[in-house]
């Protein structure tokens, strides 16, 4: 059917992106090179490049592109809001400032990420408490009170910024923007996309009910309260699993699911499913270009993820 | 099937008392009209006994239990409800939309398997077939409201309650969805509830009728002896004694 056509053709997209993040680099690889090495018996060096320096980057990457882009089509049904992001309830915000408080105080690489994971934990209790109402969630409450904690954590990081040494300051702004090349292990990303993308499709019908409204679906017999908040805590886990990995890679959690739906793809189960094929290609060769463009220079994919994803979201916008 | 019964039921917003102490049953075979003017709460009873929304004082009932303590998911086998107004921006086509209806009779994880052939039946019930294939958010008003009422029909619960189902449909629509829901009331014993404003048809089409009144007092009975020139006028605080209710031929 015309369905799973498509569904192939998507998952062929990001296996080939995938395939080609491993293949090029400083050191241009063949398909036979990479599968040996990928397999364990090609020369010793080929391994080591592939396994240990691009594998787990450009599975991060793609991890990180899938949870992004499923935790914002999970946000705009739950919010119902076209705007919303996986960013737009602070939990960003909050990563930052646990995480810029631990490279001002001159911690290590792991100390920053358990900064970032308290950061984005202590955002996540607050806004949930804050935007909870007796029935459910409140999409109104929520999204205020997580523009008001991103302007507040936006403030701190501001006040960071200023007062931090010049020496620090270039990691900060790299932390800010979003930053794969950091990235030690992908196992992390992908467990998180494991659990929150076999759950999301798991919900994917129940969503379309939900999208239909909290009082519909509850006359056509779902339990929107209960789902409203598995919702919120699927989004949060993905975000904060990114956000701890690899900063706040921007707009591919507001760019792919937008894209997919202007494709003309309604129904949730697919919605979430081709968001994660395609956010993860996506910044699979955000980040190739990150690293490429400038070598031996390394950009930000967070830059990068800007200036592709929205001049193409303009012409699909416009296109429509 | 099972009695849809209010006990001693009060409602109330902040500061007004919608309803006072209406005990009632509503049985299945039976088509009641909703009558009352603007604000007396109508759409508040009808969520009432959706279980929508909490009662002040008095419970609303299926059976021995109270709305309250059905899992949604049974209760929508059992209760349908017309919204008066849907705030949602559907993408999907019609059908979809129809068999969204069905989501209640699957399990959580996936679809009804069914749905498709319930959807055409609820779909061609509504005369909206020929949409089927179309966008819903391309549909005009009245067709619509025939897709919402086509949706109801697919959840196929035991007791309807419509709140406002005319609204944006022609006349020979009009006379569809109440021939629709009569048949239903009488030949297959659902109860069917209508929020209707007009009298006319809730006079033809119902058998009983319950009017709100809006210091929260109410009387029911057969909507023949209740829809009177007499009580509307005192329903609705108006004069009717210089319209004439007939069309020439």
């Amino acid at each position: 059917m015309q369905r799973a056509v498509v569904a192939i053709a998507f998952l062929l997209i990001a296996i080939a992106s995938l395939w080609f993040g491993l293949s090029v680099g400083s050191v241009k690889l063949s398909n036979s090179e990479v599968w040996h090495a990928l397999i364990g018996d090609g020369s010793g060096v080929h391994r080591q490049i592939v396994q240990e320096l691009r594998a787990p980057r450009v599975f991060a990457a793609f991890a990180c592109g899938g949870l992004l882009a499923i935790a914002g089509a999970l946000l705009q049904v739950l919010l119902r809001n076209p705007l919303a992001d996986p960013y737009i309830l602070g939990i960003s915000g909050g990563a930052a400032v646990g995480a810029l408080s631990a490279l001002a105080l001159g911690m290590t690489a792991l100390t920053i990420n358990i900064g970032a994971l308290l950061g984005a934990v202590t955002a996540i209790a607050l806004v949930f408490s804050l935007g909870w109402r007796g029935r459910g969630v409140g999409p109104e409450r929520m999204l205020l009170a997580g523009v008001m904690l991103s302007a507040g954590f936006a403030a701190i990081i501001s006040l960071f910024l200023v007062l931090a040494p010049a020496a620090q300051l270039h990691g900060m702004l790299f932390w800010l923007m979003g930053d794969l090349s950091r990235v030690v292990s992908a196992d992390v990303v992908l467990i998180a996309l494991a659990i929150v993308g076999t759950l999301a499709l798991l919900l994917g019908h129940s969503l379309d009910v939900l999208a239909l409204g909290e009082i519909k679906a509850m006359t056509l017999g779902l339990s929107a309260k209960p789902l409203q908040v598995a919702i919120f805590f699927l989004a949060a886990l993905a975000t904060t699993a990114v956000v701890v990995t690899a900063g706040p890679i921007g707009f591919v959690g507001l760019l792919v699911p937008h894209a997919i739906r202007l494709l003309g793809v309604t129904r949730h189960r697919e919605l979430l499913v081709f968001s994660m094929f395609v956010g993860g290609a996506f910044l699979v060769w955000a980040d190739l270009l990150a690293r490429s463009v400038a070598a031996p220079l390394q950009l930000p994919v967070g830059a990068i993820t800007a200036v592709l994803g929205v001049p193409m979201l303009l012409v699909l916008l416009v296109r429509r | 099937m099972t009695v849809l019964a209010v006990e001693n039921l009060t409602l109330a917003h902040p500061g007004k008392t919608l309803l006072r102490d209406l005990s009632l049953a509503f049985r299945p075979g039976e088509c009641w009209a909703i009558l009352g003017a603007n604000g007396c709460g109508k759409t508040t009873l009808l969520h009432a006994l959706a279980g929508l929304r909490a009662t002040q004082r008095g419970a609303v009932k299926l059976g021995e239990k109270s709305v309250a303590d059905f899992p949604r998911r049974e209760l929508a086998q059992r209760i349908g409800l017309l919204l008066q107004e849907e705030p949602s921006a559907f993408h999907g086509t019609v059908r979809e939309y129809v068999e969204l209806g069905l989501f209640s009779q699957g399990t959580w994880l996936s679809g009804n398997t069914g749905a498709a052939s319930r959807a055409d039946v609820a779909m061609s019930r509504m005369q909206i077939t020929s949409q089927a294939d179309h966008p819903w958010n391309q549909l005009s008003g009245g067709e619509r409201q025939r897709a919402r009422l086509a949706q109801l029909l697919a959840q196929a619960p035991d007791i309807f309650l419509l709140d406002e189902p005319l609204l944006h449909l022609d006349l020979r629509h009009q006379l569809t969805v109440l021939q629709t829901f009569r048949t239903l009331a009488r030949d297959d014993g659902k109860c069917v509830i209508i929020v209707l404003h007009d009298s006319l048809w809730a006079s033809q089409f119902c058998d009983h009728a319950l009017m709100l009144y809006d210091d929260g007092n109410s009387r029911f009975g057969s909507a023949q002896t209740l829809i009177t020139k007499t009580n509307l006028a005192k329903l609705y605080s108006c004069t009717m004694e210089n319209f004439e209710f007939s069309f020439p031929a």
